[in-house]
């Protein structure tokens, strides 16, 4: 008995240590997990009042468990990303306890708890900025949940810039779910912007990229051939992701020494995904982007598109289809040598310059019927290397991945190691889903953010 | 009376008359089935029939929970109202968690599918429904088929795979119905 007793106080003791309370350990975890989005100046519903957040505590705790919140689409254990403001295995454990232990509220703590994400952001300098449909307004299309509508920025510099980091302020929290930034070239500048002014209102729709939606119909790019032979052609290929924005991002630089091409000339087509279905009737009273630029970066940078471009005529080809009903897995590679062709290419480099290519970020685009999707490497050797897999893939929280660590691919690796990317989707309509531009259609494409390490490993000057 | 004496004279009264509107709006959902399949709650309108919940019985029951203040559920309702046009025999019930009625009756004015649909709103009492059908998140949306078994239950945003659930499963009730009436 006099054994027992001391036994039975030190497990009682043991277990009082273990169990998770709400103040003491659930707060801080949402403090610097959550608040970015959820609070006031955020997205969503505030998390500010930590006892209106413990109504929440149900909901939170099941969300953690599922790994629908933080919304953090990548697997862990594959590569360490920048900003990754996933909760880790322990931190998941400590809301498991919580809820099993029937969420436990301690005395409130005194001192002040320190919000990571929501604390004041890095001060950006920026060296461009532009306020879109400024004075005026923007009202989504409130018979669809979503909707994708473009805005062109003309790039205001004369000599070739390298843009090094990029900051956005969305007009209406409420409605602006996530931006995309692509950049059209110069040849291209005007096409873009006489097939966005042929759309009524501001700006033109565009679900699947900068180019308008209604591209997607064969009638239209018909059209466009007859004003502009080849031009459809020179459209498509001469665009790129340059920069994005999405909850809780502050301004941002780009990986150090790398930056992005912008020729003179050149138009940045900002994609707005607003998300109306929460906010009905609210509209965009102006989002403002910021761009900082160098004259010169030691490692000029692309973001590769890696996709087969064929998917995007399958309602032709054939070449991507989702039946109705069912699962179709899809997938695209490409080898290094491809990608610094594509780089240079673009960059307006010499091949014979480019000492190494370093890989630095991937992601994965899908539409509405995504279901899961993987970027990976595969060496010479055949050994595969996972770089990002989305077990359960959301359109609402796509992002781009970015390593802590680059990937360097030597020169005599670029034939033999191939970046390849793969898409699952599910259909649940009744009819057959193409790949394609439209809302309806789908896509598979990585983004990397490439750097070329050039010999001599001379900045490359603004030419 | 008390108002736990009042909820069981409520629930009782509710078995005897399969479906029964109350002086407040307060109306009984699934009255027939007193199992826990889909259990016996009082549920309180948030549109303004009393007597809709009665067209539920032999039918498949698409339940979806929601709150005024959860943006996927407003969102799924785009996902939710193709699917119901697909599968029109399904019924539809929206359950409000909000703690406060007007909170869901202001949001539902404010949202164009909300309205359409405003007759299949109500407000759970008391979490009564969402306790036994054990739903903690919003939104859930769980599939009975007509003689209310679980068929499909999905929580937080639904994504591409969990539409293609739900809609096999709608799916494979119409066509086991639909056998049924030829038989």
């Amino acid at each position: 008995m006099f054994v027992l007793l001391p036994a039975l106080y030190l497990g009682s003791l043991a277990n009082a240590v273990e169990a998770a309370e709400y103040y003491a350990d659930i707060l801080p975890l949402v403090e610097q997990n959550c608040l970015a989005c959820h609070s006031e100046a955020g997205v969503s519903f505030s998390f500010e009042d930590p006892e209106l957040t413990y109504s929440f505590r149900a909901a939170m705790s099941s969300a953690v468990a599922d790994d629908r919140m933080p919304p953090w689409l990548a697997q862990s254990g594959h590569r360490k990303y920048v900003d990754d403001y996933s909760l880790s295995a322990g931190e998941k454990a400590i809301f498991a306890d919580w809820a099993n232990a029937g969420y436990p509220r301690d005395a409130e703590q005194q001192e002040l708890h320190q919000a990571t994400m929501a604390a004041s952001p890095p001060v950006f300098a920026s060296d461009f900025s532009v306020e879109l449909i400024s004075g005026r307004s923007f009202l989504p299309n409130q018979k669809m949940k979503d909707e994708y509508r473009c805005f062109i920025i003309d790039w205001p510099f004369d000599t070739d810039k390298y843009v090094t980091g990029f900051k956005a302020e969305p007009g209406n929290l409420r409605i602006a779910h996530h931006l995309v930034n692509y950049a059209v070239g110069p040849e291209s500048a005007d096409l873009i912007r006489e097939l966005s002014a042929d759309e009524e209102g501001e700006g033109h729709r565009c679900f699947g990229g900068p180019l308008p939606d209604r591209m997607a119909d064969e009638e239209e790019r018909a059209k466009l051939e007859e004003r502009h032979p080849g031009g459809w052609d020179k459209l498509r290929r001469d665009n790129f992701w340059l920069s994005h924005w999405a909850p809780g991002m502050s301004g941002f630089e780009f990986p150090a020494n790398t930056g992005i091409l912008m020729k003179p000339g050149s138009v940045v087509v900002v994609q707005m995904h607003y998300y109306s279905a929460f906010a009905p009737g609210e509209t965009d009273q102006g989002s403002a982007m910021h761009f900082q630029v160098a004259d010169t970066v030691e490692k000029p940078s692309v973001n590769f598109p890696l996709t087969n471009q064929a998917w995007l005529g399958s309602r032709r080809n054939k070449s991507m289809l989702i039946p109705e009903g069912g699962r179709s897995t899809y997938q695209f590679s490409r080898t290094f040598e491809n990608i610094r062709n594509y780089a240079t290419r673009v960059l307006q480099i010499d091949h014979s310059e480019v000492a190494a290519i370093e890989l630095r970020s991937v992601n994965v685009h899908m539409h509405a019927y995504g279901a899961s999707g993987n970027t990976s490497l595969i060496d010479g050797n055949g050994r595969k290397q996972m770089l990002l897999n989305i077990p359960r893939w959301d359109l609402n929280w796509q992002r781009d991945f970015t390593f802590e660590d680059a990937i360097r691919i030597e020169q005599d690796e670029w034939d033999s190691t191939t970046l390849v990317v793969e898409c699952t989707f599910a259909n649940h309509t009744d009819k057959m889903v193409f790949g394609g531009f439209g809302s309806d259609d789908e896509m598979c494409i990585n983004f990397s953010y490439i750097s070329l390490v050039l010999k001599e490993n001379q900045a490359v000057a603004a030419r | 009376m008390t108002s736990r004496a009042a909820k069981i004279s409520f629930v009782l009264s509710a078995m005897l008359l399969l479906v029964a509107g109350l002086d407040d709006g307060r109306v009984a959902v699934a009255a027939v089935s007193d199992d826990d399949r889909l259990p016996l709650a009082q549920l309180q309108s948030l549109g303004h029939s009393d007597g809709y919940v009665a067209k539920f019985q032999g039918k498949p029951v698409l339940l979806q929970f929601w709150a005024s203040w959860c943006h996927s559920c407003s969102s799924i309702m785009f996902d939710l109202d193709k699917l119901l046009k697909l599968y029109p025999d399904t019924d539809y019930l929206a359950v409000s968690m909000d703690e406060e009625r007007d909170d869901a009756l202001q949001y539902i004015q404010k949202h164009a599918l909300y309205k359409k649909y405003n007759d299949h709103f109500f407000l759970d009492y008391d979490k009564i429904l969402a306790t036994k059908l054990g739903v903690e998140t919003v939104p859930t949306v769980i599939l009975f088929d007509a003689e209310r078994n679980e068929v499909v239950r999905r929580s937080g945003h639904l994504n591409s795979n969990d539409l293609l659930q739900l809609s096999a499963g709608m799916k494979s009730i119409a066509e086991s119905h639909s056998g049924e009436i030829k038989k």
